[in-house]
């Protein structure tokens, strides 16, 4: 993966970026591995250009298109909507954990001038059902394990949950340093912390 | 957005850095390393990561270098999936950063989640 890249990815990130890629395009808790595959297709989709959500998708293609282009437009009543027309919100968390994580992978991938990494054939077997116990729906629109912390907002799917960590902390900062203002590595932490809130900003995500 | 506005100026006053956050608004060129190329290359890839990024990148490599740039690129690129998650579950934000929306030209009353 990232062969082609005009700038060499840093080693650790690379086998991050590599094992993400595995996780994601793998079995979910709830989405088979080709359902999983038709969410990144839409949400590649909607970056490409699509003009509206393949209904052929239902109300999950749907969701994918939102979070890839829109996410800081769903709304509550949004998330309702759907799931009177059939998408449970397990389902809608694992496909926003879906293309949360396909954005990390991509954007890297073309912000280093390399190629997306391409869908292997889907694995045949089922979901598995990993549903944290005791998720309930409180503070969100989908069922959370305990309070609203960014990098556990998808823990009510563990493995979702765990992935989602696992590509965040090599991307962006030690979890331990994430309180150390004075933080650097090769860049400051006012210039790494200028990056994160310009792109939130320009992404309307306000939290 | 708000939480790393914040992360922003508690690093910037631990840097000895007088930086506006305001600027994460306007999009004027922040008073850091690297600043021009480094916001140029944020915006073009967060707006679309499909387009020509080829100048802001060999931009950014001009100013930071390729290992500084590969940074720029994974943050970049992590705050796309952040965005997302946070705003596809609807986390709440939260009361503390209310005076740092203001700042920012929101009223914390528009903020719906």
């Amino acid at each position: 993966m990232l062969s082609d890249a005009i700038i060499d990815p840093d080693p650790v990130r690379l086998t991050a970026v590599e094992q993400g890629w595995i996780s994601l395009t793998g079995t979910g808790p709830m989405l088979t591995a080709t359902q999983r595959h038709a969410i990144i297709g839409a949400a590649r989709a909607a970056w490409e250009g699509a003009d509206a959500p393949d209904v052929a998708l239902g109300p999950a293609g749907e969701a994918a298109y939102w979070m890839a282009i829109d996410a800081g437009g769903v709304t509550s009543a949004v998330v309702g909507d759907l799931e009177a027309r059939g998408l449970d919100r397990f389902s809608y968390l694992e496909i926003v954990g879906i293309v949360a994580r396909l954005s990390n992978i991509d954007f890297y991938a073309t912000g280093l001038g390399g190629s997306r990494p391409s869908l292997p054939d889907p694995d045949p077997a089922a979901p598995t059902g990993d549903v944290a116990a005791g998720a309930i729906l409180a503070d969100m629109w989908v069922p959370q394990v305990g309070p609203v912390r960014a990098p556990m907002v998808l823990d009510a799917l563990p493995g979702e949950g765990n992935a989602f960590r696992a590509i965040h902390e090599p991307m962006y900062i030690p979890f331990h340093e994430i309180g150390n203002g004075a933080y650097a590595d090769v860049l400051t932490r006012p210039q790494l912390e200028y990056v994160a809130a310009r792109a939130s900003y320009l992404n309307e995500c306000f939290y | 957005m708000l939480s790393h506005a914040r992360f922003l100026r508690v690093s910037s006053d631990a840097n000895d850095l007088e930086f506006d956050i305001g600027l994460i608004a306007s999009g004027a060129i922040p008073p850091i390393d690297g600043g021009a190329a480094l916001a140029a290359f944020t915006d073009a890839i967060t707006v679309d990561h499909l387009s020509d990024l080829t100048t802001v990148r060999a931009d950014l490599v001009s100013a930071l270098g390729a290992v500084g740039a590969e940074r720029v690129v994974s943050i970049a690129s992590t705050f796309q999936m952040m965005n997302r998650a946070l705003d596809g579950v609807g986390a709440p934000v939260g009361a503390d950063l209310h005076p740092i929306a203001k700042q920012l030209g929101f009223e914390p009353t528009d903020i719906t989640r």
